[in-house]
C-alpha cells in the first residue's frame, strides 16, 4: 500500500468513528424531551425539532437568534464583558483555529477533488492550492502564530497563574498540548516542504517562519521529502484524533456552545423588561 | 447502581451538558460555593457530574474509552449534594459565558434526584404539608388569614367578595410566618386608599406549587395549579397580584405552560402594581429621609426580568437617599432564601445572608429594602442574629408608612 493509501486509509476510518462519536451524543440528546414530551420516537423527536428549527428560521424571531449565534456564539460577547485577557485568549484559538480550519477544508477540496480527480485547471483552483502565493502563505502563518499566541496565554493562565475557578483535569491538559502540537509542527512541515520543493526565495519569504527554519535545517541534509511526509501524517494524526475526541472532549463546546447561545436567545419568555 | 433517567431534561438542556467550556467562571459567583467551598455545589461540577452518567450510561463502547461511567450510589449521593445546597438563584447563568440556562437544569436534575430517591428528606414534610393543608408551613389551610386578624380594619376583599379586578395572591410565607405578616397587611390597606376592586382567596389560596417544583416534585403541584387558577377564573379578575416574587413567577410562567394555555388575566408583582398606581396618581407618597438600599429578589430580577419597578417605585419617594449594593439587579447576591436549602442546611443559608447584608451596610443605607418575604425572612433573621441595626422591609410596607391620606 501506497503512503498515500495508508494516509487516506487510516484518517477515514478516524473520521467514521468521529462521526458515531458525534451521533453517541447527539442520541443521547434525542433521549430528552422535545416540545415537553419524552414519550416521542427518536425519528418524530426529529421532525419536531426541524419543525422547530424551520418556524424559527420563518419567523421574526431569526434576528435575534442569528444575532446572539454571531455576537455571543461566535464573538463571545459575554467573555469580552468578563475579562478582556481570557477573551483574547479564547478568540485568538478560536477564531484563528476556525480561519485556519476552513481554509484547509477549502485547499484541501480545490487540492484533492477538483485539481487531481476532475483536473480542473481553473486559475482559481491554482491559486488556492498554491502553498506558496503570498496571501496562502501568510494567513497560514499568521493564523498559526495567533493560534500560538492564545495556547501560551492559556497555558500560562491555567498551570501558572491558576485562578481559583479553574478545575484543570488531565483531558484539560491533553487538548491544550494537541492544538499547540497541531500548530507548532505545521511550521517544520512548511520548512521542509520549502527544502523539497525547491521553493524559490522570492516566494518563500512569505512563509517568514517556515522559510528562516527551511534555512536553519537545510544544512543538515536529511530526507527532507520522507520525514516531511511522516510530520504530515502526525499532524493530521492528531487533528484527527483530536476530531475523534471532540464529542467527549470539552471541544465539543466549540460547536454545541454556539448552538445553545442562538436557541436560549430565540427564548421569547426569558426576561426581556 | 443507580440508572438515569434522561426524559427529566429537555433535548436543549442536554445539549448544554455539551456547551459547558469548563471556564468555571461560574464558580467565581456562586454564592454557597463561597462559604461551602465544596466542589460538588459549583454549577461546573454538576453539569459534568450529568454528562459523565448520561455519556457514561448511553454512550457506550466509546465513551467508556474516554473514561465515562455510569452512575454509582456514591456519585448520586454526591451529586445530590451539590444539587440541593444551590439557592437556585441564577447567578451562573447571567456569567455563563455561553449562556447555559442553568437554573432550569438545577431543576430538572432535582426531579431526577428524587426519582432515584436521593434527595434530602425533609422535602417529604414539605411535600406532605402541601398535600394535606395547601401550604409550606403545615398550619390549618383554615388559618390562611391569620395574618389579617390585628388590622385596624379588615378590608372587604378580605374578608370575601365572590367578583373582583384585581386577585391578591397572599403567598405561603406571607400567610404564615408571622415575621412577614406586615407585608400583606401593608399591601392591602394600599389596596384600599387607592380604590382598587380586589379579593384575596382566602382559604381557597393554596400554595403556588413552587416549592414543589424547585424541590424536584413538580408532579405533585398540578392540582395545586388547577385549583388556584379556576380560583381566580371564577372571581372574575382581570389582574392577579402576587407580593412573593417566586409566586410570580410561577404563575406568570409556568401556570401557563403546565395548563397549556394562557391564564386569562394580567399577572403583576406587587412592585410593578405599585408602580401604576403612583404613575396614575391613585397614591400619594410622603417624605422619607433616610438612606435606603435595594435588594434584588432571585426570582424577580434574574428569573423574572422585573428590575425596575421597585427603583421607580423607591425613588419616587420624596426626599429618598437610594444607595445601590456592590453586586445589583442581574448580578445581585442572593439572600441565600431560596432554593429550599433553608429546609435542609441552615448554616449555609446563614453564612450567605450574613455576606448580603454586609454588601448593604457597605452603602449606608439604614433601610435595606426587597420585594419579596423570604428575602425579608432570611435578611432579618441574619441581622438579628449579627445584632445589626439596619430596618429590613418590604418595598411594599415602606410604600405603606409613607401613604398620604
Amino acid at each position: 500500500m501506497s503512503r498515500l493509501g495508508l494516509f487516506w486509509i487510516s484518517h477515514l476510518i478516524i473520521i467514521a468513528i468521529a462521526l458515531i462519536g458525534l451521533w453517541v451524543s447527539v442520541s443521547i440528546w434525542l433521549r430528552g424531551k422535545v416540545n415537553g414530551r419524552a414519550d416521542l420516537s427518536v425519528g418524530a423527536k426529529i421532525v419536531a425539532l426541524l419543525k422547530i428549527t424551520l418556524s424559527t428560521i420563518f419567523s421574526a424571531g431569526l434576528w435575534p437568534l442569528l444575532k446572539a449565534f454571531i455576537l455571543d456564539g461566535l464573538l463571545h460577547r459575554r467573555l469580552f464583558q468578563e475579562d478582556k485577557l481570557r477573551w483574547v485568549a479564547h478568540a485568538s484559538m478560536f477564531l484563528a483555529f476556525l480561519f485556519l480550519g476552513i481554509l484547509s477544508t477549502i485547499t484541501g477540496f480545490f487540492e484533492e477533488i477538483l485539481k487531481h480527480f476532475l483536473h480542473i485547471e481553473h486559475p482559481l483552483v491554482l491559486l488556492i492550492t498554491d502553498k506558496d502565493t503570498p496571501l496562502m502563505a501568510l494567513m497560514n502563518e499568521i493564523g498559526g502564530l495567533i493560534i500560538i499566541f492564545g495556547g501560551i496565554i492559556a497555558a500560562v493562565r491555567r498551570f501558572i497563574v491558576r485562578p481559583a475557578q479553574l478545575r484543570t483535569t488531565a483531558p484539560d491538559t491533553l487538548l491544550i498540548v494537541a492544538l499547540l502540537a497541531i500548530i507548532v509542527t505545521g511550521y517544520p512541515i512548511e520548512a521542509m516542504r520549502i527544502i523539497f520543493e525547491d521553493v524559490p526565495p522570492s516566494l518563500a519569504r512569505y512563509s517568514f517562519v517556515g522559510y528562516p527554519l527551511a534555512l536553519l535545517i537545510e544544512p543538515l541534509n536529511w530526507p527532507w521529502e520522507s520525514i516531511h511526509f511522516w510530520l504530515f501524517f502526525f499532524h493530521v494524526g492528531i487533528c484527527s484524533l483530536s476530531l475523534l475526541y471532540l464529542p467527549f472532549s470539552k471541544f465539543f463546546h466549540v460547536l454545541v456552545s454556539p448552538l445553545v447561545v442562538a436557541i436560549n436567545a430565540s427564548n421569547t419568555w426569558r426576561p426581556s423588561r | 447502581m443507580s440508572s438515569i433517567n434522561l426524559s427529566h431534561f429537555s433535548f436543549k438542556q442536554l445539549m448544554e451538558l455539551d456547551a459547558c467550556t469548563r471556564c468555571g467562571e461560574c464558580i467565581k459567583w456562586c454564592p454557597t460555593f463561597a462559604e461551602a467551598e465544596r466542589d460538588e455545589i459549583t454549577p461546573l461540577d454538576k453539569i459534568h457530574t450529568l454528562r459523565s452518567f448520561a455519556k457514561g450510561q448511553y454512550g457506550g463502547f466509546l465513551a467508556r474509552l474516554f473514561g465515562y461511567r455510569p452512575p454509582t450510589e456514591e456519585s448520586v449521593k454526591r451529586w445530590s449534594r451539590g444539587t440541593y445546597d444551590c439557592t437556585l438563584c441564577g447567578r451562573c447563568a447571567v456569567v455563563c459565558p455561553v449562556h447555559i440556562d442553568t437554573r432550569s437544569l438545577w431543576i430538572a436534575m432535582r426531579e431526577q434526584l428524587v426519582e432515584l430517591g436521593s434527595y434530602p428528606q425533609v422535602m417529604d414534610t414539605l411535600r406532605e404539608n402541601v398535600a394535606a393543608h395547601y401550604n409550606i408551613s403545615g398550619d390549618p389551610a383554615e388559618d390562611r388569614l391569620i395574618w389579617s386578624e390585628n388590622l385596624e380594619t379588615v378590608p372587604e376583599g378580605v374578608r370575601g367578595k365572590e367578583q373582583a379586578e384585581v386577585v391578591y395572591f397572599v403567598g405561603c410565607t406571607v400567610s404564615f410566618y408571622p415575621l412577614t405578616y406586615g407585608i400583606a397587611q401593608s399591601f392591602v390597606r394600599i389596596l384600599e386608599k387607592a380604590g382598587v376592586d380586589f379579593a384575596t382567596m382566602g382559604v381557597e389560596e393554596w400554595c403556588c406549587g413552587f416549592p414543589l417544583i424547585i424541590a424536584g416534585m413538580g408532579h405533585s403541584a398540578k392540582e395545586l395549579i388547577a385549583h388556584n387558577v379556576a380560583a381566580v377564573r371564577e372571581l372574575g379578575a382581570k389582574t392577579l397580584i402576587a407580593s412573593c416574587p417566586s409566586c410570580f413567577h410561577t404563575w406568570e410562567h409556568t401556570y401557563p405552560e403546565v395548563l397549556g394555555e394562557p391564564l386569562g388575566f394580567e399577572v403583576k408583582h406587587t412592585a410593578q402594581f405599585l408602580e401604576e398606581l403612583i404613575a396614575e396618581g391613585r397614591i400619594k407618597l410622603g417624605h422619607f429621609d433616610r438612606p435606603v438600599t435595594y435588594h434584588d429578589p432571585c426570582d424577580l430580577g434574574r428569573t423574572s426580568g422585573v428590575y425596575d419597578a421597585p427603583r421607580n417605585v423607591i425613588r419616587a419617594i420624596p426626599g429618598i437617599e437610594f444607595r445601590e449594593m456592590a453586586d445589583n439587579r442581574e448580578y445581585a447576591l442572593c439572600c441565600g432564601g431560596g432554593g429550599d436549602v433553608e429546609m435542609a442546611d441552615y448554616d449555609l443559608v446563614a453564612a450567605v445572608s450574613k455576606r448580603r447584608l454586609q454588601q448593604a451596610q457597605d452603602t449606608g443605607a439604614q433601610v435595606l429594602l426587597s420585594a419579596c418575604q423570604q428575602c425579608k425572612r432570611t435578611l432579618t433573621a441574619c441581622a438579628r442574629r449579627e445584632k445589626v441595626r439596619m430596618r429590613i422591609l418590604d418595598v411594599v410596607e415602606l410604600v405603606d408608612r409613607v401613604l398620604e391620606e
